[in-house]
């Protein structure tokens, strides 16, 4: 289980303090995906990086009742811009977060580039890839660390219809695998709806609270024409115009 | 890289035809047709050329290695603490604009004529340019690529070694040949007093000498030494970084 607890997350800037999360509690069952949605700049790309271990915060986030720290706990994270060091080849970017060490290591690197389809980019270099490559390479690389959380941050957003669709049916496979906790960050509706269990709004009150939070049921099915399923997405792009106002 | 070697026939053919022009037109001694000089070479090499090239190589790595060993780390450690930063700032900042070559009787005075001396000069003349070069490479690197690093836990070592030494290698060897370019022009300076070997030497005595023909053999042998240098620093950046683009 995540626990978040009284989170307090600032950016500092010439010596001025600017609070982007304040009081956000959140719990999420382990093994459970929650999709984050909200207005561009609320701070949702700063929640993920906070759980990442990446920021400073004030407040607890807990795995398992334990503090949540790198060095204990497994985290799997996927920036916005996937974070692939450009001097690196695919292979090595893959392997970047267990680490060169380990040899075994780079034989189940190859089995799951085999299966992300990628295996034949190994020896590129990120720049003569696609975006839609670079992105199942960073999910090679968190998936590898066989991650309790896996942080994704707008992991599709830059792919077009076709490939995203691809990517999420594909994600959406490995995740069954790993069981990892997992967060999503999302502007598509149809895209948490598809991944998520709950799927949470967040408010545009430069505070990051969370406005509302919707348990999903239409998990892994795609194409839904469903009167209900219209509906209850409907309710939740009410919220979501709402926190745009 | 066989493109670069042809663009540097090219120009080494397109200068010494100017130059035979140039001999022809002027007429003077101090202009020798490059035909003379070029057939002069034979005795040059067997006078011992190669000796001061040698030597002179030896200042310039000397120099070269050292700033980068000492520059590299300062440059770092004034990117990452902001006290560091604030005690050295004024400091290099100040000593920037000082031509390090009107150092050199100080530097002589107090370590004698030897290489010592030689080489400090050198150093001094790069070293600020290093950590210069370091200071900005780092600060600009985007925060976010130490974001996965950071979330798995890897240490300030791993992060130093995997992300911010590669991130920031480009940068050094385009500092690097800069700072061959400055070495070799400062070899006339350093190696006018208290050495009898050196090509920065070998010139300015042939000079005194009034023996023109191997003044610019010494001539063409710096600025060969020069575009080698050049070229050699071309392909390592091209193996080395593979991963950017390159520049024509
Ligand atoms: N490094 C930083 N320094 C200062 N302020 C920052 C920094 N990063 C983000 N902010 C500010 O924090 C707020 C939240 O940013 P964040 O990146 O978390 O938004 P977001 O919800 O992920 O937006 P988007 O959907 O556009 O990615 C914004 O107002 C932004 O200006
Ligand atoms: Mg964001």
């Amino acid at each position: 289980m995540l626990e978040i607890k009284n989170l307090e997350v600032s950016y500092k800037k010439d010596y001025k303090k600017k609070i982007v999360i304040q009081d956000f509690n959140l719990t999420l069952e382990s093994g459970k995906i929650l999709a984050v949605m909200g207005k561009s700049g609320c701070g949702k790309s700063t929640l993920l990086h906070t759980i990442a271990g990446v920021l400073k915060f004030k407040g607890d986030i807990l795995v398992d009742g334990k503090k949540l720290s790198a060095k204990n706990t497994k985290i799997g994270l996927i920036p916005q811009d996937y974070g692939l060091l450009p001097w690196q080849t695919v292979f090595k970017n893959c392997l970047f977060g267990v680490g060169y060490k380990d040899k075994e290591m780079e034989n189940e690197a190859r089995k799951m580039l085999d299966r992300l389809g990628i295996l034949d980019l190994s020896n590129q270099y990120p720049n003569e890839i696609s975006g839609g490559q670079a992105q199942r390479v960073a999910l090679c690389r968190a998936l590898l660390l066989k991650p309790q959380i896996l942080l994704m941050d707008e992991p599709f957003s830059a792919l077009d219809e076709v490939a995203s669709i691809e990517a999420q049916k594909l994600t959406a496979k490995m995740w069954n695998e790993t069981k990892s906790t997992g967060i999503i960050i999302t502007h598509r509706l149809e895209e948490a709806l598809y991944l998520a269990d709950d799927i949470a709004i967040m408010a545009n009150n430069s505070k990051g609270t969370i406005k509302h939070i919707f348990l999903n049921k239409w998990k892994g099915k795609l194409d839904v024409t469903n009167q209900e399923y219209l509906e209850f997405k409907n309710q939740i792009e009410h919220i979501l115009m709402e926190c745009n106002e | 890289m066989m493109k670069k070697i042809k663009g540097f026939l090219c120009g080494f053919i397109a200068i010494n035809i100017l130059w035979f022009i140039a001999s022809i037109l002027l007429n003077t001694r101090a202009l020798p047709n490059p035909i003379i000089v070029y057939k002069s070479f034979n005795i040059v090499i067997h006078k011992g050329i190669l000796s001061h090239v040698a030597i002179s190589l030896y200042r310039i790595f000397a120099g070269v290695g050292i700033s980068l060993l000492i520059g590299i780390p300062i440059g770092y450690f004034m990117a990452k603490s902001k006290v560091v930063a604030n005690i050295l700032h004024p400091i290099i900042y100040f000593s920037y604009s000082i031509p390090k070559t009107a150092l050199l009787p100080i530097a002589m005075l107090l370590l004698g004529l030897g290489d010592t001396s030689k080489v400090l000069i050198m150093f001094l003349t790069m070293v600020f340019q290093v950590i210069i070069t370091t200071r900005d490479a780092i600060f600009y690197i985007p925060e976010s690529i130490y974001h996965v690093g950071k979330s798995t836990g890897k240490s300030e070592w791993f992060l130093l070694r995997y992300v911010t030494f590669p991130a920031i290698l480009p940068e050094i060897f385009t500092g690097i040949r800069i700072n061959l370019g400055t070495a070799l022009a400062i070899l006339l300076i350093v190696e006018a007093y208290g050495t009898r070997l050196g090509i920065g030497y070998y010139i300015l005595d042939s000079w005194s000498r009034m023996n023109y023909n191997e003044m610019y053999a010494g001539i063409i042998v710096i600025s060969l030494l020069g575009a080698i240098l050049f070229l050699c620093m071309d392909i390592l950046i091209e193996k080395i970084c593979k991963w950017k683009k390159q520049v024509q």
